[in-house]
């Protein structure tokens, strides 16, 4: 159970940062965020997918890391097995809230259940007598650069809805004896794409979404990745 | 015979039936062409719209759909929330000793439509151990529940059980005029029409207004309420009043505001039968519309208005009670010449079934999928409108009677009268002779436009506890397994819905944060 609460330096004081704790917390997740950033590093690796945050019915672009719920082939005995790891998943315990809806300003939190802190005093301290430390600075200012990217990123998958160019797509898998049946997964259509009207089409060029529509498409091939690391 | 083109519209009335009306014509006619009809519409600055309706049918979804409106948007904007159907409260028996009775008349018929596989014999039989509508249904308890009818990650507009929605009718006739004003292409002028104008052939041509200069029309839509300025005053047309069949004509309206932002929303209307009418409660996402409909034959405005105070208890007090007159029954023609009365000029009855809007709907798209672009084509299209507009109030007219003439309820005088044969329309009668023998089957709907078809006549049928005897006819009912099979997988969905589906209230909540996505 995670319990996500802002980062306080009274209440945080004595806490510290175990800094090679693995990917324990993302162990049975088989969607990870991504930021539309990343997607041609992550086509490489992990089909890209658009799912709906269960909790607001707002699309999030994830890189699909395992084969069913529960499932993540990519994390195993404290190793990553491929050849990029989501920033996501670098971020933990750390993230950044909006202070509102609409602003711009963050407030650090941290998930206090989480494996890779410390109240023995192990790896980094967070607080030097109520002053963040670097190691703090350095993550806090990661997560806050992350929120910044994914507030992009939902502008970027806006679009492509408005654009109509994803669509619902079960992903049906089979190999041999094994099948695998995902639901809820949105992909970006490549017919959709091609029709679009050529002024849509160059709106997307100027907005610099074609790199990530396109990296996108192709990394749906990476469903084979998945298979192999299955087996 | 003129063959001149209708190419100007003018629709007289805003409000819900208006800005509808503007809204599902200019979409279907194309109107940004500027080859096709151009359309009008003039509203009154000064006259107040009636808005009170505030349920709707499914179709609206579709409606809203077509006419290019985002339904998160939609909900905001006019405070709307999800409706499941309707919950009716004490209407079988007078209630005794504070015990009542309730049965739903849920939407959804999507797994148990009675239609294909009618499940009431088997159900008369004794097959299920469930009342009627808990046992052909899982949206009778969904709603009963407080639950909601979808999930945030179902797209726009998409179901999981059946929906419609309770709205603020003012805040919704302002949206749709926005809509309709800046997006489809239709003009607005803002004048109260001082006098109708009619050329030799008896057709209005031209409308005179204390603004602006005339306004020249080939085609007028009388949309402007009980007042019936065109089919009415101008074209003299006769209101055939139906108070010898459902008698009430009064209601009495309150706004009650939640007491707290977590109170659970309703996501049926509860209708509580009354001693001599009943009482409509809706919860929209901010605030309750409560009334009471009832006969002023039958009781008084004073004592009305303690029944409705003691219905909504503390929460009532200081709260002003609005009295609003109903005139029940419709037009002796719908159309006439180049003029059709859409909304309450043409109609109404009584707002028990909420089927007010969804005639406004019904009878905009048959003016639309059937419109008469030369003149020529009037005279056809208007006697096939009247003809099926009749039909349609005439048979919303025998089902609206169904919930009070077999109704056990003895208490009142208003409760006798009502049973009385011979208020009971002669095609009512007929069925309920047939259904004393036989369940209600498809065959007793078979007009394509049956506003109210079996699956409702069985929810209020047997919701009533009305009496089939099948002793005789037994052995005609052995698919036993088939239904049993049936009976099952309806608890199976039930139960599966009850873990999944969110309250109605959380969902509301989150539509009005986040929205629905498009797909």
């Amino acid at each position: 159970m995670t319990t996500i609460v802002p980062l306080d330096s009274q209440k945080h004081q004595s806490l510290s940062l175990i800094s090679n704790a693995g990917y324990a917390h993302i162990q049975q997740s088989h969607l990870l965020p991504l930021t539309v950033h990343e997607f041609a590093m992550a086509a490489t690796n992990f089909p890209i997918v658009f799912v709906k945050d269960a909790q607001t019915g707002q699309f999030k672009a994830c890189a699909l890391v395992g084969l069913k719920p529960e499932q993540n082939l990519f994390s195993k005995n404290s190793q990553w097995l491929g050849s990029y790891i989501p920033e996501f998943a670098k971020l933990h315990p750390f993230v950044a809230v909006k202070t509102e809806a609409n602003s711009d300003k963050y407030v650090i939190c941290i998930d206090e259940s989480s494996e890779s802190l410390s109240q023995k005093g192990e790896g980094d301290k967070l607080f030097n007598d109520s002053v963040a430390s670097e190691v703090l600075t350095q993550r806090g200012n990661a997560a806050v650069a992350w929120a910044q990217k994914s507030d992009l990123t939902d502008a970027f998958i806006r679009h492509l809805l408005e654009v109509e160019i994803i669509q619902s797509q079960s992903l049906s898998i089979s190999k041999e004896d094994q099948s695998y049946n995902l639901t809820g997964c949105y992909v970006v259509n490549e017919a959709a794409l091609n029709n679009l009207d050529p002024q849509v089409f160059m709106s997307l060029k100027d907005k610099g979404y074609l790199a990530p529509i396109y990296a996108a498409l192709l990394s749906l091939n990476q469903v084979g990745n998945l298979l192999k690391l299955a087996d | 015979m003129s063959s001149k083109t209708i190419n100007q519209v003018v629709i007289v009335g805003g409000g819900t039936a208006g800005w509808l009306t503007a809204a599902i014509l200019a979409t279907k006619l194309n109107c940004r062409d500027s080859k096709s009809v151009q359309i009008t519409l003039v509203e009154s600055p000064t006259i107040p719209i009636l808005g009170v309706g505030e349920g709707t049918w499914p179709t609206i979804r579709n409606t809203l759909q077509m006419i290019g409106i985002d339904e998160s948007e939609f909900m905001r904007e006019c405070d709307a929330t999800f409706k499941q159907g309707a919950e009716f409260v004490n209407w079988r028996d007078t209630p005794k000793d504070g015990e009542t009775h309730s049965y739903f008349h849920p939407l959804s018929a999507v797994f148990h439509s009675a239609y294909d596989f009618n499940l009431a014999p088997y159900w008369l039989l004794g097959s299920s151990p469930l009342p009627y509508d808990h046992a052909t249904t899982s949206q009778s308890r969904i709603s009963q529940l407080g639950l909601a009818p979808k999930k945030i990650t179902t797209p726009s507009y998409a179901a999981i059980q059946n929906y419609s929605y309770h709205l603020n009718a003012n805040k919704f006739a302002e949206f749709l005029k926005k809509h309709v004003t800046n997006k489809l292409g239709v003009k607005f002028i803002s004048a109260n029409v001082t006098q109708v104008h009619l050329d030799e052939e008896q057709h209005i041509n031209r409308l005179s207004t204390d603004i602006e200069q005339d306004i020249i029309g080939d085609f007028f839509v009388d949309c402007s309420g009980s007042k019936a300025l065109l089919i009415g005053d101008a074209l003299n047309v006769g209101w055939h009043s139906i108070d010898d069949v459902i008698f009430n004509d009064t209601a009495l309206a309150m706004q009650v505001p939640y007491p707290d932002e977590n109170t659970p929303i309703a996501s049926h209307t509860i209708a509580t039968a009354q001693e001599a009418g009943w009482t409509w409660d809706i919860g929209l996402h901010n605030r309750r519309g409560v009334g009471y409909v009832y006969s002023s034959r039958h009781t008084s405005d004073e004592r009305a208005e303690e029944v409705l105070r003691a219905y909504i208890g503390e929460e009532a007090e200081g709260i002003e009670a609005r009295k609003i007159p109903l005139n029940l029954g419709y037009r002796k023609q719908f159309w006439k010449g180049n003029c059709v009365a859409i909304g309450m000029s043409a109609a109404f009855v009584e707002p028990l079934e909420a089927s007010a809007i969804f005639l406004v709907e019904a009878a905009a798209n048959m003016l639309a999928d059937t419109f008469p672009r030369h003149k020529s084509s009037l005279g056809f299209v208007e006697s096939s409108f009247n003809k099926t507009f009749k039909l349609r109030w005439d048979k919303s007219i025998d089902f609206i009677k169904l919930h009070y003439c077999i109704s056990n309820r003895a208490d009142t005088a208003y409760w006798r009268d009502n049973v009385d044969p011979s208020s009971i329309p002669e095609s009512l009668k007929l069925k309920l002779e047939q259904w004393k023998y036989q369940p209600p089957t498809k065959y007793d709907f078979d007009y394509a436009f049956e506003p109210f078809v079996l699956d409702s006549y069985l929810f209020v049928l047997y919701g009533l506890g009305y009496s089939t005897n099948l002793a005789a006819d037994e052995s005609r009912y052995n698919d036993n397994k088939i239904a049993q099979a049936k009976f099952s997988e309806i608890n199976l969905l039930t139960q599966r819905l009850v873990d999944e589906l969110p309250t109605h209230r959380q969902l509301i909540d989150k539509v009005y944060q986040f929205g629905f996505q498009s797909i």
